[in-house]
């Protein structure tokens, strides 16, 4: 992985986050809040972004290219601009269950779970936001 | 003087800056207390010679029905008044009317010896509750505990000096002139009272036990949900009941046997003298002693035992000699070990419900008791004529029954001890464990052993105020304990009583150093004297590394009112890991802490972190002064903190009714509110109309969306603030998340709002019900935005970048992005304009 690329606005990442499940019921302004901890990174073609069994401490959103997350050599997801992958980093400190590998270049927004909470302590409005979306995907979970 | 001082702070445990004050009240005591103990004996005296002691049961009765009426009077006086106006009146009041009863008497005058009987009684009950409840306003909590009982000396120490004075000089000046001696004795209190400054800046208007709080019947109820204190009730019932048979027979006997007025008032004094010399010993050499060896069951007995055998003598043998004894029995332990008893009993009651009922119970006891004790004196004497003989058995029977009641009562006691330990509901303050019993020390000691932290940890906390002697055998077991918090508390606790252990090497050494200053901070706490030493050490430990030291430390600072810590409280709520507990140690600064908080908040150059914390603290003052200083900051801040304020105003409507927020401030918020509302409405129908393929435009209007919802909800919480936030909230709830019942929320809104807010609200509800667009809406919008006209992208823009700092963002975003075309599109607009 490279170093960080040349910067996107508060507006750019907002426009990058709103997609994103767990910050669904967010509003744009928190969007922004989070933006602020979000860090930008550029990966080549081919690049490791992490592996499984790696320390969980980061979520991740492409902002342009494509990722594909594969377990034990198999292929379970591929994604592109506006999708996230690693977000259960935020909320547990297991190791990743999946290794994530550019399939291009890529630009990336990476949150890390550190940044996050303290984010939520400062900002207690979006703590029940963020609940309700992932208190909606585990009970889809559960229900799937 | 250097060396008296020493020795009364030896002797005393009384500080040098507490010195003066303790003098000073205990003087007062001594006076007020000789001066009722001087009235008592004239009044007693001039009664049962003039009108003769037959009467006294309808005088019992006459106090019964006075002092009701008197806390009635009182209680509404005293809302009027400060506390020391209050006293001085009543001492005023007092000198004058002692003067008056002087005069009167000199002439034979029958109803003015029931007035001075009631009179007497009612003095003594309204100073001893005055100098008490200034008593608290003198001293702060933490030297309350340690000094009343030093400065309770100086109430006994005055009736033994009434009592002496009164056996002196009734022979020499005549009982009348007794009184002029009390008028004497309550101008000194007066010049004591002009010393006496109260520790408070503000004095608080004081309450009668039954002035304020819950009404009778809830008092009641409470009491009558506990069997503990039911049984109390019933054991203080009797007790008074027996007070007025004792009473009766000593002053009945004493006039039979003494005939000459001055001698009668001599005799009643002598016994005064011996009765607060007895009770003074006991109280130093057997009070302790008795009641932890043998426990709180036995304490209660004493009393009653010794009046059972007083009163067999009496009717055996009826006489002065016997009559005296009785009456000595009784006061000596009255006003010493019984007292203590009594007290303790109230120890597993939990302190809400024992602040609730205690004074109630007295005031409650008292009155009936007094007067059924009065009725069945007139049914035993009036209507069966029974001798004092016989009369000293039937109040041998009830005294039987009280000792019942009271082994009954010492048993409760000690389940009701061990469901309070469970429960965690007996405070440390309140447990005097130098008067706690073997077998209740045992049930308390077992807890250091118990499994579970937190029984531990309280049963230390219990153990803070007792000397490290009694339970040196466990500090081994608990310095080594798996838990570090109870390391901690332990050391804390020998650290506060500076005991040789903590310089054990199992201290020094410890092997978590935070433990030691968790314990430094905690120990400051427990013995805080505000010196320079304990400042500096508390300042260093609030700038603490550790969280946790720094943690005790904010709990300490508030504890103890440190002043010079309220900057870094209020700077330590924008430290996540600090937040609660610099929250609630500035909440312990009482009113004090409002006008810096609303300083601070006002401050623009403060940290943004900062003020954001500082609506909810001033929220949970739950204080009518904090109300009005925040409804006041409603738009002067910035969008964030007004929101903030709302909240906050809300959360204390909804926690504390009883707070007014200002109506025409919040109509104007509203109205303000109101306008950005529609300022916004007309700029997003503007720009939903005329929509541009780009996705910081469909941002833009979403932001915008949130703007206007985000408004809306703020109109409500001001709605909230003069309404019931209740029906607010529901009527909020159901519009916006319950389409099908937003006709009916709506209807109820317009039921319950005043014209004006109803033409400002229920139009908007009205709107956004309708969901489209339309003409009529754009014109509403158009008339309300005061005939804002958007014509072009620029002017939408324009209203949007007003609005804040984050649509302004979008909006500049947005107008990088149109670039030339945007430019352009402005450059027509001017050369037309």
């Amino acid at each position: 992985m490279t170093a960080e690329s040349a910067g996107l606005s508060a507006v750019d990442k907002v426009l990058c986050l709103q997609h994103v499940d767990v910050f669904k019921y967010t509003t744009t302004e928190m969007l922004a809040y989070i933006g602020s901890i979000a860090h930008q990174h550029n990966a080549q073609k081919g690049n490791v972004i992490f592996a499984e069994d790696d320390l969980s401490d980061a979520m991740y959103v492409v902002v342009s290219g494509r990722v594909r997350l594969d377990k034990a050599g198999q292929e379970i997801l591929n994604v592109g601009p506006g999708q996230s992958f690693g977000t259960w980093a935020l909320f547990d400190n297991q190791p990743r269950v999946m290794t994530a590998t550019a399939v291009e270049n890529v630009h990336l927004l990476k949150i890390r779970s550190e940044d996050f909470y303290d984010l939520l302590s400062d900002h207690d409005e979006v703590t029940p936001v963020i609940f309700r979306a992932v208190i909606e995907r585990v009970s889809r979970l559960i229900g799937d | 003087m250097k060396s008296a001082e020493r020795l009364l702070e030896s002797l005393f445990d009384v500080r040098r800056n507490e010195l003066r004050r303790v003098l000073l009240m205990s003087a007062y005591l001594l006076l007020i207390i000789a001066a009722y103990s001087v009235t008592k004996a004239v009044r007693d005296s001039l009664f049962v010679t003039k009108i003769g002691p037959a009467q006294l049961p309808y005088v019992y009765l006459l106090i019964a029905a006075a002092m009701g009426l008197v806390s009635l009077v009182y209680s509404r006086a005293v809302q009027r008044i400060g506390l020391h106006g209050l006293i001085r009146t009543t001492m005023l009041i007092a000198i004058v009317n002692l003067v008056l009863f002087w005069m009167v008497f000199r002439r034979d005058s029958a109803p003015w010896f029931y007035v001075l009987y009631v009179w007497v009684s009612l003095f003594g009950a309204i100073t001893a509750s005055q100098f008490w409840l200034l008593a608290t306003h003198v001293f702060n909590p933490r030297e309350a505990r340690r000094l009343f009982s030093r400065i309770g000396l100086g109430g006994i120490l005055g009736g033994v000096f009434g009592g002496a004075l009164t056996n002196r000089m009734a022979h020499w000046l005549g009982t009348e002139s007794l009184l002029l001696v009390c008028a004497g004795m309550m101008t000194a209190t007066i010049v004591i009272l002009q010393r006496v400054r109260p520790h408070e800046a503000v004095t608080p208007k004081p309450k009668l036990p039954e002035s304020g709080g819950e009404p009778r019947t809830a008092l009641f109820q409470q009491v009558r949900q506990s069997r503990q204190l039911v049984m109390m009730v019933l054991l203080m019932s009797i007790a008074v009941v027996v007070e007025a048979f004792i009473d009766y027979e000593y002053k009945v006997i004493a006039k039979q046997t003494i005939a000459s007025k001055d001698h009668l008032t001599a005799f009643f004094g002598s016994i005064t003298f011996y009765v607060g010399i007895f009770a003074l010993f006991f109280q130093l050499l057997f009070t302790n002693r008795i009641l932890k060896r043998f426990g709180v069951g036995v304490g209660i007995q004493l009393l009653p035992a010794g009046l059972f055998i007083a009163f067999v003598a009496l009717g055996v043998q009826p006489g002065l000699w016997t009559a005296a004894v009785l009456q000595l029995i009784d006061g000596a332990f009255s006003y010493s070990i019984h007292r203590s008893g009594m007290e303790l009993l109230y120890l597993p009651i939990a302190p809400e419900t024992r602040n609730a009922v205690k004074g109630f119970i007295d005031t409650f006891v008292d009155r009936t008791g007094r007067a059924l004790g009065a009725l069945l004196l007139l049914l035993f004497t009036g209507v069966l004529a029974v001798s004092i003989s016989s009369l000293s058995f039937v109040a041998a029977g009830l005294v039987v029954v009280w000792m019942v009641l009271a082994l009954a009562v010492g048993r409760q006691y000690m389940d009701s001890f061990r469901r309070a330990l469970e429960r965690k509901t007996i405070e440390p303050e309140a447990l005097e464990l130098r008067n706690v019993d073997a077998a209740t020390m045992r049930t308390l000691l077992g807890l250091l052993s118990s499994s579970d932290e937190r029984q531990v940890l309280y049963a230390l906390d219990l153990l803070s105020n007792s000397h490290p002697d009694r339970w040196r055998d466990h500090i081994n077991l608990l310095i080594q304990h798996r838990s570090a918090a109870v390391r901690a508390r332990t050391i804390a606790v020998l650290a506060g009583w500076n005991d040789p252990a903590i310089a054990r090497e199992e201290f020094i050494n410890h092997p978590d150093y935070d433990t030691a200053r968790i314990a430094t901070a905690v120990a400051l706490r427990l013995h805080w004297t505000d010196g320079n030493r304990g400042r500096e050490l508390l300042n260093r430990l609030l700038a603490d590394s550790s969280p946790a030291v720094a943690r005790e430390a904010i709990a300490t600072a508030g504890i103890v009112g440190h002043v010079e810590a309220i900057s870094f409280l209020i700077e330590a709520l924008a430290n996540r890991r600090l937040r609660r507990d610099a929250r609630q140690a500035l909440l312990k600064f009482g009113d004090s802490i409002i006008p810096v908080l609303i300083r601070r908040l006002a401050d623009r150059s403060e940290e943004p972190a900062i003020r954001k914390r500082i609506p909810k603290t001033l929220a949970l003052t739950g204080n009518q002064a904090a109300a009005d200083a925040l409804i006041r900051q409603v738009h002067r801040l910035n969008y964030h903190l007004d929101y903030a304020v709302l909240k906050a105003l809300n959360r204390m409507r909804v926690n504390w009714p009883e707070i007014i927020v200002d109506r025409d401030l919040v109509g104007a918020a509203i109205d303000r509110e109101r306008e950005e509302h529609d300022n916004l409405g007309v700029a997003h129908a503007w720009l939903t109309a005329h929509r541009v393929e780009r996705p910081a435009f469909s941002l833009l209007i979403r932001a915008v969306e949130e703007r206007l919802e985000q408004r809306l909800e703020r109109i409500f919480r001001l709605v909230g603030m003069i309404y019931s936030p209740h029906d607010i909230y529901s009527v909020y709830y159901n519009c916006r998340l319950k389409p099908a019942l937003r006709p009916a929320a709506i209807e109820f809104l317009d039921n319950i709002l005043d014209a004006e807010l109803k033409l400002a609200i229920v139009p908007l509800l009205e709107a956004e019900g309708s969901g489209a667009e339309n003409e009529s809406r754009k014109t509403e919008l158009f008339r309300r935005s005061g005939g804002r006209l958007i014509t072009s992208l620029e002017d939408a823009l324009q209203v949007v970048e007003s609005a804040d700092p984050w649509l302004a963002t979008i909006a500049n975003e947005l107008q990088t992005q149109l670039g030339e075309e945007f430019d352009d599109s402005r450059e027509r607009r001017l050369i037309r304009g």
